[in-house]
């Protein structure tokens, strides 16, 4: 059974849901642009339960993805009101899988310059560290108290 | 027929490995059963593309959400605080963070100087030998010359670096005049045999396959004394098998599920604040029906957390906190001691932590999460990459209804009860919290940050277990005594985090291995060591 057909709701009514939680802006794309629902779906259960969500989706009205932006995001903080656990566990899932995408994680290296491979092996440069930064400390008197 | 052995330990973590090296270090036959198995420092997930996302689900350090087999689930519905653990040949030293203080001379006197809690029945000057071999063991980072603390012997590896954030933070200290100095970590800075440098990649959390940051997995496991040992892996005890004031044994399933028995001439407890009091309940007998050690019913009460909170500070500048041990940079002590005018005793300690990769960030692990929505993108980069955050580690004081019990409905996979936590922050930690949430902010204000974020409660931040087999003088409101020792079973100790009485603000493991490296040395018989002086 798809994720679909699991809860009754569209792929359009997901792919909307993603959009408002991650909309697209200027050349940064939106949640539904890089997450498969299958896969969203699942995790979401993993952190969530079937329950929960069918009752947070059951929320949303049927026209939720012809509603725009603000209108959308109101009616998730609403449905979030309710049942906070299911909310949280949809940004969870939303945040984990689109922060791990490759193309995502790309676009930041880009506008940030991290580098978006494995910390490990390489890491980054270990600094000596720098004692004179503690010319202020070192002059301070004893800061512990003596019990005897 | 049934194995025997001369001291059974139960839990291969930082107590339990440090103790049964100890043991055998002083020729004690040996025996370690761990619930969990041995973790490749080279299957660290911060090797691979998904390390982030591991670091949220498979490696997670809630138990009740990596679910992994070698764990059990805790039942905290009724815990303002979630507990954070690992199972393994290393225990939660898989996982730490390795910020390595010890607690100071006024915390094992806080009754007398303070007027709270309860006095030690030993004192920091007692366990400094035993600071310093456990120093030597776990490899420490750090400078020499804290006035926060009587002096220590010399740090042969230097202290970390800072890293901007720290930076930034350590010369607003400065400006206020507030104590700072560069932590003590667990962390190698320069090669020693099979342990490389830390090469500053940031998620120590995730184990390190460099070795760098230690774990008592690759520190105690891999030293010559340690292979005098046997080790069973993957043996979960379900209970100490004990006759009127004496332990016998234990019984445990092994890794492919069988019961097994094993004899003991003493059994040496070390699973945690949590798993050790779980057990001791689980192993209530007709001589003992409250639970193992418990004629005090102490057994499971005075749980203790710190709580903690995070105040971050999100700066114009890069701060490039995703490099660098997360919680190992700079700490203050200014407001850790008790002030009349303040409304609250004792006080916290001040740990500046390092920031997250783009997954941390946006779901703000400790931090608050990036906003959904519109404004989503133009939060996640405001703060990626720009944050440093201050925590605010509070003052637990043992409290009896913050407790562990057993879960009447709850059950681990081979059907033993598990635990549960009732725990509530008191009002004074609370106080302690907002008193020192205006702190920090003060310091991120100077320090050049624009915008400032707070999370009053860290409620994930159970990462210390601490008070739940308290030590003591006296048999009728403590557990055991300085030495680890039951009152109720001479052959029965307690090595872990349950022996604290309190907890001040800081780290807790040094302190932890330092009084099972001497309760060792006690069960054996030895000469104790003394401070130099
Ligand atoms: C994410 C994280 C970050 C942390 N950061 C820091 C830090 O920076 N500094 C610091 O000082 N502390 C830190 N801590 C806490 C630190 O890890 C603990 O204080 C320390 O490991 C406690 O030592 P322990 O031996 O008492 O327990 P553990 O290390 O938890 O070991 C207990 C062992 O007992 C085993 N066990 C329990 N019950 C049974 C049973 N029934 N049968 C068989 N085996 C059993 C468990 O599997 C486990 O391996 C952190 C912890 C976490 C989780």
């Amino acid at each position: 059974m798809t994720s679909h057909q699991l809860f009754g709701i569209t792929g359009t009514t997901w792919k909307a849901l993603l959009e408002t939680l991650i909309p697209a802006q200027e050349n940064l794309q939106s949640a539904a642009a890089v997450i498969s629902i299958d896969e969203l779906v699942g995790d979401v259960i993993a952190l969530s339960s079937e329950d929960i969500v069918r009752k947070f989706l059951g929320q949303l009205p049927e026209d939720f993805s012809s509603l725009d932006q603000s209108q959308r995001e109101s009616l998730l903080r609403q449905a979030g009101v309710l049942l906070p656990e299911c909310l949280n566990a949809l940004l969870n899932a939303t945040y984990t899988i689109y922060y791990s995408h490759p193309d995502i994680l790309r676009v930041i290296a880009e506008r940030t310059g991290y580098s978006p491979t494995p910390p490990q092996p390489n890491g980054y440069a270990l600094a000596p560290f720098d004692e004179r930064m503690l010319y202020k400390s070192i002059q301070r008197a004893p800061m512990w108290r003596d019990p005897h | 027929m049934k194995s025997s052995c001369e001291f059974l330990v139960i839990g291969a973590g930082a107590a339990g490995s440090a103790a049964a090296w100890r043991l055998a270090q002083q020729g004690a036959n040996v025996t370690v059963l761990e619930q969990g198995g041995w973790v490749a420092p080279d299957s660290s997930p911060s090797l691979t593309f998904g390390w982030e996302r591991a670091r949220h689900r498979t490696h997670h350090p809630n138990p009740n959400i990596r679910k992994n087999s070698w764990d059990y689930p805790i039942d905290d519905s009724d815990s303002d605080i979630s507990p954070m653990l690992y199972n393994a040949v290393g225990g939660s030293t898989i996982h730490w963070g390795a910020h390595f203080p010890r607690l100071k001379p006024e915390d094992f006197r806080v009754k007398s100087l303070d007027g709270v809690g309860d006095d030690w029945p030993l004192s920091y000057f007692d366990l400094e030998p035993y600071f310093e071999i456990n120093d030597r063991m776990m490899g420490v980072a750090g400078h020499d010359g804290d006035p926060a603390y009587p002096s220590k012997p010399h740090r042969i590896m230097p202290a970390l670096p800072l890293g901007a954030g720290a930076e930034r933070i350590a010369a607003a200290y400065d400006r206020l005049n507030y104590h700072w100095w560069p932590v003590d970590a667990a962390i190698m800075t320069a090669d020693h045999g099979d342990r490389l440098a830390c090469n500053n990649c940031g998620p120590c959390d995730l184990g390190c396959p460099r070795k760098s940051r230690a774990s008592t997995d690759v520190t105690y496991w891999s030293d010559i004394h340690a292979s005098k040992i046997r080790l069973i892996t993957e043996a979960r005890v379900s209970r100490i098998l004990s006759t009127s004031g004496r332990v016998t044994g234990v019984t445990y399933f092994d890794a492919q599920g069988n019961p097994q028995e094993i004899q003991a001439e003493n059994v040496v407890l070390a699973g945690n604040g949590v798993g050790t009091a779980r057990l001791l309940l689980l192993s209530a007998a007709d001589w003992c029906p409250n639970g193992l050690a418990n004629s005090s019913d102490q057994v499971g009460r005075n749980l203790m957390f710190h709580p903690t909170a995070l105040v971050t500070g999100i700066f114009p500048e890069a701060m490039d906190g995703f490099m660098g041990p997360f919680a190992c940079s700079i700490y203050s002590q200014e407001f850790y001691e008790s002030n009349a005018d303040r409304g609250f005793v004792r006080g916290f300690q001040a740990q500046t932590i390092r920031s997250d990769g783009p997954l941390g960030s946006a779901l703000g692990t400790y931090t608050l999460p990036v906003a959904w929505g519109a404004g989503h993108h133009e939060d996640f980069y405001s703060q990626f990459g720009h944050t440093a955050s201050i925590t605010v580690t509070s003052e637990d004081l043992p409290e009896s209804h913050n407790r562990v019990t057993l879960s009447p409905t709850l059950k681990d996979r081979f059907g033993i009860a598990a635990p549960k936590i009732s725990y509530r922050v008191s009002e004074n930690a609370r106080k302690i919290l907002d008193f020192g949430i205006e702190v920090n902010r003060g310091v991120l204000k100077e320090a050049g940050a624009t915008d400032i974020r707070v999370v009053d409660l860290v409620t994930s931040a159970g990462f210390h277990l601490l008070g739940t087999a308290r030590m003591g003088s006296d048999p009728k409101t403590s557990v055991v005594n300085e030495f680890g020792q039951s009152h109720d079973c001479p052959n029965l100790y307690i090595v872990d985090g349950g022996v604290f009485v309190t907890v001040g603000a800081l780290n807790p493991t040094s302190t932890i291995q330092a009084i099972a490296l001497r309760a060792a040395d006690s069960m054996v018989g030895a000469q104790i060591l003394e401070s130099s002086r």
